[in-house]
């Protein structure tokens, strides 16, 4: 069950990111994916030439998922958004042909092999809780996850630019209008993606190794969570995280762990044909 | 009195909490040219996209020519003899100017899919007979000498006509034009009045058109309908709805450009 | 001698093979303007069957082939008809799921398909001349279904689908239409690929082969018949002349950067011919010139 919700909470850092950009620019960010997996491996990497600490790899990982995810908006969506007449199925595809080019050539450059993460963080033992034995990973993936949305959260909530935010995902245009600079905003709506997305790439590094395809892999995951959710809405994707993560664990645990990601898929699925605008999404009509 | 050609009763749309189109009515003749005004955001649009089916109404209901087509999908509604153009034109871009036409009368071809495949059956003479018609919709609105120009090199007046072209094409008995003299001069909104009227008397055509050009559905219109705010405030002749002080109080302080 | 004719043969027929799959992909993205992400599950699907109908039923291969064909469309009918449906981002997205829960059928299914190692001698039936003869039969059923109404109204749905739907196009319909055709031409490139190889396994049509696909269409430019094959006829035998270390990466990473900048700057691709290419320029002055006049039109919209 703990094994489940922390997995769940870092499918919500990484679906929260698509919901925010979704609910702004409304496409879905096929290179977030990138970031989750620049998180992993620049803590990786620091922790071959460092003593393992887990705050210094926080902190390097959220600023390697931010960077990441900064300068693709900045090359790449910028352009494309500034074009009239520019599908979002184009953002889309552009997306993926970034998350493609970074997946080979982290194999190119790295290895296609998995990169294993020092002992000192990836086995911690374990604690007793309840009768059951937890592991510490876990626990500690799920309260700094956790704490990372919670502070998310009161940003959003309270500050200027969170007022912004929240403003332009009404509507980019009127906001634009309304004085906001939607280039700035853009940017650290972006950032603070992909610093989510980098310390989800940190945790799962620990958790699962890093290697190139770990970002598309677990964002389709977060991207599952999100439509669960309703894509744009926060708190729908923060709960279609949990509710996945658990149903992942159990149907690994008791059917056949074989099953688990298609029994993912076969949840996205029935969620786009039954319910679009997912299970907590508000359903809006296109205006012609 | 002949039955109407459109009667809409008791329309509405809400859109979540807000209501965008308050029991709105309407009926137009065989053969009128009415029009429909408002300040921006009174819901005009919206009325047109719940008649063409392309959103569904929240409640109340369409009937035209004789037929319940209430909530029925954009297509069938299309073949029922609706055709529209668009605010913001929404030509086949990168296709030329005949075959933005050709694709819409195509909906009168019948062969299947062997025929077209083998050249056999219906396949030769359909296509020839439709080719034909389209060239013949080009000529009537003297768009011909366009004819293989791809349809976004045009400048925006001729884009405007070539997307009346195309609804031409459906054989249409009602002809819907949102904004049909967006963006362009006084010389271009008269010719355009003038194209209107012409067409209506050659094809036996019902004409609804939204605009903000007041001269021109002034000069246009028979009967004009004012909303705001998503309700129906006004019905008459241009005349008398240049008296009306709701719709000269609807449109106080609002620059109608 | 020998061998150098035997190693062009090879590459030729795989070619030829490809661009049938490619063509598929063409009509359904670079002429309708859906993408699908999962296309190698289809072609998956059209390998398999075949296989174990030939392997287990004792069938003769090209009725393999046939059935194949079917269960694809079949299978891209039951699939189709309620993801296409969804606006066309959340119908990429469900494809992706589409193609990767085929590929986790197969691996899970070890009795009948034997999973992930998948099935060996499955028959050989794939020569070069049954290839050339096939390929010419696609494109000039592909030739002929774009200069029909079927072909139009798909470039009508891919143009603008409110103004298709709105001018009486049965959109849905026609993209069901079109996406089982497209099931079926790359069910027939799937099982005439086993048929060649002699075996099948999951890995020959994962997620990367999909991306292929999209991707040559997507160079060879969307909409665009002669630039899908050109695109096909250049870019699948490539890797056979850079045998170098991580020549898969190596190709899959400039591909992603080609498609970054085509869909960036051109997204109407790269390779159109030449009179489409000199329209192309004209328009994009064309429309920075209208801009202006496009922006005032703009403010009165409701």
């Amino acid at each position: 069950m703990i094994n489940g919700l922390s997995i769940g909470s870092v499918y919500a850092l990484m679906a929260v990111g698509y919901s925010l950009i979704y609910s702004l620019l409304s496409f879905t960010n096929f290179a977030h994916a990138v970031a989750v997996t620049a998180g992993a491996y620049v803590s990786c990497y620091l922790f071959m030439y460092t003593q393992p600490n887990l705050l210094l790899g926080l902190v390097a990982s959220l600023l390697g998922g931010a960077l990441v995810s900064v300068l693709i908006e900045i090359l790449v969506y910028r352009n494309m958004l500034m074009k009239r007449n520019s599908k979002k199925l184009y953002l889309m595809i552009a997306g993926w042909g970034i998350s493609t080019v970074a997946e080979n050539l982290i194999i190119i450059f790295i290895s296609s092999i998995s990169q294993f993460y020092p002992s000192e963080l990836t086995s911690m033992g374990s604690i007793q809780l309840l009768g059951s034995s937890i592991g510490k990973v876990d626990v500690i993936i799920l309260v700094l996850s956790i704490l990372s949305m919670a502070a998310l959260q009161s940003y959003i909530s309270f500050s200027r630019d969170g007022l912004a935010i929240r403003g332009a995902s009404h509507n980019l245009q009127y906001a634009s209008l309304m004085g906001v600079n939607t280039d700035t905003l853009l940017i650290k709506v972006f950032a603070i993606a992909g610093v989510l997305a980098g310390i989800a790439g940190l945790f799962m590094g620990i958790k699962y190794t890093a290697y190139p395809t770990l970002g598309s892999v677990m964002t389709n995951k977060a991207f599952i969570s999100a439509v669960l959710g309703g894509l744009g809405s926060l708190p729908g994707a923060i709960a279609g995280a949990f509710l996945l993560g658990v149903i992942e664990v159990f149907v690994a645990g008791y059917i056949s762990s074989a099953l688990r990601d298609m029994i993912s898929f076969g949840i996205l699925i029935l969620v786009l044909i039954v319910r679009p605008s997912g299970l907590m999404g508000k359903s809006s009509e296109d205006k012609a | 009195m002949t039955e109407p050609l459109l009667k809409i009763t008791g329309l509405t749309k809400q859109f979540g909490g807000l209501t965008a189109v308050d029991d709105f009515h309407l009926s137009i003749p065989k053969g009128a040219i009415y029009g429909l005004i408002g300040p921006n955001g009174a819901g005009k649009t919206t009325v047109f996209n719940m008649v063409t089916g392309i959103i569904p109404p929240t409640s109340g209901t369409i009937v035209f020519d004789g037929k319940d087509i209430t909530g029925q999908q954009p297509h069938l509604i299309a073949r029922k003899g609706i055709a529209r153009t668009f605010q913001n034109i929404k030509l086949f871009e990168s296709l030329t100017v005949f075959k933005n036409v050709l694709t819409v009368a195509q909906a009168q071809m019948t062969y299947n899919l062997l025929e077209s495949t083998l050249h056999i059956g219906r396949y030769r003479k359909q296509e020839k007979e439709m080719e034909a018609f389209s060239h013949s919709i080009l000529e009537q609105m003297g768009l011909a000498p366009y004819a293989d120009m791809i349809s976004s090199n045009l400048a925006y007046g001729l884009q405007r006509r070539v997307e009346i072209a195309r609804a031409m094409a459906l054989k249409p008995k009602l002809l819907i034009l949102d904004e049909p003299a967006a963006g362009m001069n006084e010389d271009e909104s008269l010719a355009l009045v003038e194209l209107i009227v012409s067409l209506r008397d050659q094809f036996d055509l019902t004409v609804l058109v939204i605009d903000h050009h007041m001269d021109m559905i002034m000069r246009l219109c028979e009967k004009i309908t004012v909303l705001n705010f998503g309700k129906y405030i006004a019905f008459g002749t241009p005349e008398e709805i240049q008296a009306n002080d709701h719709v000269i109080e609807a449109y106080l302080g609002v620059d109608d450009e | 001698m020998t061998i150098i004719n035997a190693y062009w043969t090879g590459i030729i027929t795989q070619t030829g093979i490809m661009l049938i799959a490619i063509i598929g992909v063409s009509l359904l993205t670079g002429f309708t303007g859906i993408f699908s992400m999962g296309h190698a599950g289809f072609m998956c699907v059209g390998a398999y069957v075949s296989a174990l109908l030939v392997k287990s039923c004792g069938l003769p291969i090209w009725v393999g082939i046939l059935c194949g064909m079917a269960a694809s469309m079949l299978f891209g009918l039951l699939i189709g008809l309620p993801t296409l449906r969804l606006r066309g981002d959340y119908f990429l997205i469900a494809s992706i799921g589409i193609g990767e829960a085929i590929r986790l059928i197969v691996e899970n299914t070890y009795d009948l398909t034997g999973g992930s190692t998948g099935m060996m001698d499955i028959g050989r039936f794939t020569s070069l001349p049954v290839v050339l003869l096939l390929d010419v039969l696609v494109i000039i059923f592909a030739v002929r279904f774009l200069k029909s109404k079927f072909g139009r109204n798909c470039v009508a749905i891919r143009e603008d689908e409110t103004a298709a739907i709105a001018m009486g196009i049965d959109v849905y319909r026609t993209k069901v239409l079109v996406f089982i055709i497209s099931c079926a031409l790359v069910a027939l490139s799937g099982a005439l690929l086993g048929h060649y190889l002699n075996y099948v396994n999951p890995k020959i049509f994962n997620a990367r082969k999909s991306s292929e696909l999209i991707m040559t269409v997507i160079m060879g430019g969307s909409g665009s018949l002669t630039g899908s094959i050109l695109a096909g006829l250049v870019l699948t035998p490539l890797p056979e002349f850079l045998r170098t270390e991580s020549a898969q990466e190596w190709r899959m990473a400039i591909y992603g950067i080609l498609i970054v900048l085509i869909i960036m700057f051109r997204p109407n691709g790269l390779m159109g011919n030449k009179e489409l290419t000199i329209a192309g320029i004209k328009r994009f002055f064309q429309r920075i010139r209208l801009l202006p006049a496009s922006r005032k039109s703009a403010k009165g919209k409701e």
